[in-house]
């Protein structure tokens, strides 16, 4: 769990981030978005203890980040934006290497190893030198090599980012997983369709500040702008239906089969639209809100 | 469990002795500067006769001179100590790991003087072998001149420490490029020290005794400030 309470890091009078307050729940995966130079990987390298805050407070898995960084670097797992391996080692001592260094003992670190190897399918490549591997498979390494302590917290900082479309699917599976087995994950991106797929909630950062958090849909809702999709049976009766709506509702536009009613809430008005319809003997398919993505949602929130 | 600093540690020497350009450059450093300090030694060796006593004299101030190779050698291992992991990106990676500054720190510094004492125990070896095997004259024969004694096991040892110190302390702040300037810049302490020996005319074990008096405050005061002002978010900034 992490726990941000008014959390302030700033280089200089512009750059940094503001009194963040945000909370991340046991086994949720939280994306945090925004863009270039927003202060995602300021936020990040506050949390686990890089930069020290100016003022605020957070807690990462019950411990406060300033009082006691080295505790909460024992509990996390990261996975930095640009990263680099010793190309002079193999697969199989970088991950060794990483766990010395986390002072876990040696049959569990072999264990823990074999299994990250297993399960990232890098046990073919465990006696070849990091300097040899493709991006992807660097990427990987990278990746297992944040989760050699077994962390209970995993910070993710744009893990997809500059991989094929492939290797980036793989990053995604594996981040499903993590949050099957129960972890803590914060990830940065500025890839929405991306961000989508990997987090349940996600938190809009904006030149330091956080402008909005919350689970997906619920952020969907509020930045979306309201519209109720109608789709008819006949393409034909959409000229008649869009007519009628007019008459009540603002915004009505028809194309093919399909009456858009933008501005209408969909809670408030599709009740009212399908009786008339059926008064008017209109068949209709669907009556449905309109679905915005993440990309729209963004950028509305960040010209607000 | 090993403390981290030294699987730092290991790490560190490990990389630096698995590379062949290291072991390369290194072998052309300990002949060059061998070759040096034995040619002046022969030089002294001709005009005054060879002797213990002479030697032992020529040794206290050529001593200073064969210190540039473990310096040289140990500045190639300082210099990966903070601006090379910081080129190959690996030192974020490393400062979000559970280890504390001094780890850190130390680590990195251990490893540096391990290949500074053990470039200069080789250049020793060089030496003293080059005397034994030329002049049939033992190095504890040599030796047993109690201001070379200082020189050889106090001040050499001493200064490429407290100069492995400052280039580690050095190379977390600056690029790998200004940490080379400062490891050669080292060289020409140690220059001024053999020009200060070989030309004042001073009582040289009375020198020695005040220099290796020094040089323990000095490499104090230089391990406080390396361990104190050793800063990740300065590190994290400058990445």
């Amino acid at each position: 769990m992490i726990e941000i309470e008014r959390l302030t890091k700033m280089y200089d009078a512009t750059h940094g981030i503001r009194e963040i307050d945000l909370t991340v729940n046991r086994g949720v995966s939280l994306g945090l978005l925004g863009r270039n130079g927003a202060g995602k990987t300021t936020l990040v390298r506050t949390l686990i203890g890089l930069l020290k805050p100016n003022s605020g407070k957070a807690i990462v898995n019950g411990i406060d980040v300033s009082s006691d960084p080295v505790s909460v670097r024992k509990v996390i797992g990261y996975l930095p934006e640009v990263f680099g391996l010793y190309n002079d080692m193999t697969v199989y001592n970088t991950l060794d290497y990483t766990g010395r260094l986390h002072r876990i003992e040696a049959r569990d670190r072999s264990d823990r190893i074999e299994y990250l190897l297993d399960r990232l399918e890098l046990t073919e490549i465990k006696n070849m030198k990091t300097g040899a591997l493709s991006k992807g498979l660097r990427q990987k390494v990278g990746f297992a090599r944040a989760l050699v302590n077994d962390p209970q917290v995993v910070f993710l900082d744009e893990p997809t980012s500059g991989l094929d479309p492939i290797a980036a699917r793989g990053i995604e599976s594996l981040i499903a997983e993590l949050k099957k087995d129960g972890k803590t994950l914060l990830i940065t991106s500025h890839i929405m369709p991306e961000a989508e797929k990997m987090c349940d909630c996600v938190a809009l950062i904006k030149d330091g500040r956080l402008i909005a958090s919350g689970k997906i849909s619920d952020i969907k809702k509020k930045y979306s702008e309201p519209a109720v999709i109608v789709r008819l049976q006949d393409p034909a009766s959409a000229g008649q239906a869009a007519t009628m709506l007019r008459a009540m509702l603002p915004g009505v536009e028809a194309t093919d089969s399909t009456v858009t009613i933008h501005g209408a809430d969909p809670d408030k008005t599709t009740l009212m639209i399908n009786r008339k319809l059926f008064e008017a003997n209109i068949p209709v398919l669907e009556i449905r809100r309109q679905e915005s993505s993440l990309d729209d949602v963004y950028f509305k929130a960040m010209e607000a | 469990m090993a403390d981290p600093l030294f699987e730092i540690m290991k790490k560190e020497l490990t990389s630096y002795y698995s590379q062949m350009g290291t072991i390369f450059r290194n072998g052309i450093f300990l002949v060059l500067f061998g070759a040096l300090t034995i040619y002046q030694l022969t030089q002294v060796v001709a005009r005054y006769g060879p002797t213990a006593q002479i030697i032992a004299a020529g040794l206290d101030v050529l001593l200073a001179l064969a210190a540039f190779f473990p310096v040289n050698m140990a500045g190639g291992i300082s210099v990966m100590a903070f601006p090379v992991e910081r080129d190959q990106k690996t030192l974020e990676h490393l400062l979000s790991l559970p280890l504390s500054d001094r780890q850190i720190f130390l680590g990195k510094f251990i490893a540096a003087a391990i290949a500074g004492i053990a470039g200069m125990a080789l250049m020793y070896v060089v030496i003293f072998g080059f005397i034994t095997l030329n002049y049939s004259i033992t190095p504890s024969a040599i030796l047993s001149d109690g201001s070379l004694d200082l020189m050889a096991f106090a001040i050499c040892p001493m200064l490429v420490i407290l100069l492995i110190l400052v280039t580690v302390i050095v190379s977390s702040r600056v690029s790998a490029r200004e940490t080379y300037i400062v490891n050669i810049f080292s060289v020409f302490v140690l220059m001024g020290l053999n020009i200060a020996v070989s030309t004042l005319n001073i009582d040289t074990m009375m020198f020695n005794t005040a220099l290796a008096i020094l040089l323990v405050p000095a490499i104090l005061v230089s391990y406080v400030i390396g361990t104190r002002t050793f800063n990740r978010e300065s590190l994290i900034k400058n990445l």
